[in-house]
């Protein structure tokens, strides 16, 4: 074979796999889509698999934000209110960070519903239940900025790596490798303090 | 590398991580035996009462019945009760006729007026005519009754002109304010689209 018929087909090779590359992504759906599409059609099951998946990622974000003895009860505030809402939702692959969008929101909604309507509780002192050196931990890492003690809470408490976060979030893994890195650096840094205390 | 293992836990271990991850491991989401049931409708009948397009729509029909209701009454205010058409075919005389309750007038030739001072003045105060002053001396009975008869029928179609004049106006401001709300939420829809495509919430 000539040189310039080898080169020919690898040409061609190569502009038919980048067209099957390309084509490849328009029919294939993610996992999360396929559930979501199944959820607005009415299976229920498959919002039970969809709420194990975000599960975590959900406490993550209000644990970064809401007391610990408030999380559980507003996990399942935020999945009823994604059950309500999905057929909402525009792109179905934009799931998980719709999801997180109402997550924060319903962390701001409860310190504004908490300041309009609630006293404090006379047992505040007593409810901290959880393990001391953990909540001292959690304490610090919420003095961070937004972005990194929610970054750091999914890393550290949830145990999700870097890539889990950017799927299950929505955002960049070039943003989640940064607030990771950054707000750990914080993080030592208070650490540090707090021991030399 | 250390900051491999901070990324995807690969590469060597970061003690003081690791350290951090077994303590707040302890805070860890954990499925409750019993998740809240869901509700039993996802309300799909209740998806086009809240959408955009129909918000518009709404709109748009509450302005024109309140723009019809507005026109109709504004039309009922301004006849008063006043029926235009029967003015048409048979005009009824807005303005007394001159009466003259005295000797009938001359059937010939008119007198001149600043002849006989004495005549008009007594005339002026049986009859307190709105016509001008020459005319009630220059016509005559039958002719001032028509030519009365005459500006009432001209009067009554200039009112008729004018009311349709106003309520043409009126339809135009209409129309206009329409077609502004109409733009307005054209924009509003835009924006509330564009707001929708950058933030998937709704």
């Amino acid at each position: 074979m000539s040189e310039a018929g080898t080169a020919g087909e690898l040409l061609l090779m190569t502009s038919v796999s980048r067209t099957a590359a390309a084509a490849q992504p328009a029919f294939e759906k993610s996992p999360e889509a396929v559930l979501v599409e199944a959820v607005r059609n009415g299976d229920r099951d498959a919002f039970g698999r969809l709420y194990d998946l975000y599960a975590p990622m959900v406490h993550g974000i209000l644990l970064a934000r809401v007391p610990f003895d408030e999380v559980d009860d507003l996990v399942q505030d935020v999945f009823l209110m994604a059950f309500k809402r999905i057929h909402t939702l525009r792109e179905a692959g934009a799931f998980g960070g719709w999801l997180a969008m109402i997550a924060r929101n319903r962390a701001v909604d409860f310190y504004r519903r908490q300041r309009e309507t609630e006293e404090l509780p006379e047992n505040l002192a007593r409810r901290a239940s959880v393990d001391t050196e953990a909540a001292e931990a959690l304490r610090l890492i919420r003095t961070l900025p937004d972005a990194y003690r929610e970054t750091l809470v999914l890393r550290l408490v949830e145990g999700m790596t870097g890539p889990e976060i950017a799927e299950r979030t929505g955002l960049t893994p070039a943003s989640v490798r940064v607030n990771l890195h950054r707000g750990m650096k914080m993080l030592r840094e208070k650490l540090g303090m707090e021991s030399a205390r | 590398m250390k900051e491999d293992y901070l990324w995807d836990k690969s590469g060597e271990t970061d003690a003081e991580i690791a350290e951090l991850e077994q303590t707040l491991g302890r805070l860890r989401y954990k499925r409750p035996v019993e998740p809240q049931p869901l509700p039993t409708t996802s309300r799909k009948w209740f998806r086009p009462l809240f959408s955009p397009a129909f918000a518009i729509a709404a709109t748009l029909v509450i302005l024109l019945l309140a723009g019809g209701l507005w026109l109709g009454l504004r039309r009922a205010h301004s006849d008063g009760g006043r029926d235009t058409a029967a003015v048409d075919k048979a005009p009824e005389v807005s303005q007394p006729a001159p009466v003259v309750s005295g000797p009938p007038p001359p059937t010939g030739p008119v007198k001149p007026i600043g002849d006989n001072v004495a005549e008009r003045d007594i005339k002026r105060s049986i009859n307190p005519s709105p016509l001008p002053r020459r005319n009630i001396h220059r016509v005559p009975n039958e002719q001032r009754q028509t030519l009365a008869q005459a500006q009432a029928v001209n009067n009554a179609r200039r009112i008729r002109r004018e009311e349709i004049a106003r309520g043409q106006e009126a339809k135009a401001q209409l129309i206009k304010a329409l077609l502004i709300t109409s733009d307005k939420l054209n924009e509003v829809q835009k924006k509330i689209q564009g707001t929708q495509e950058r933030n998937p919430i709704s």
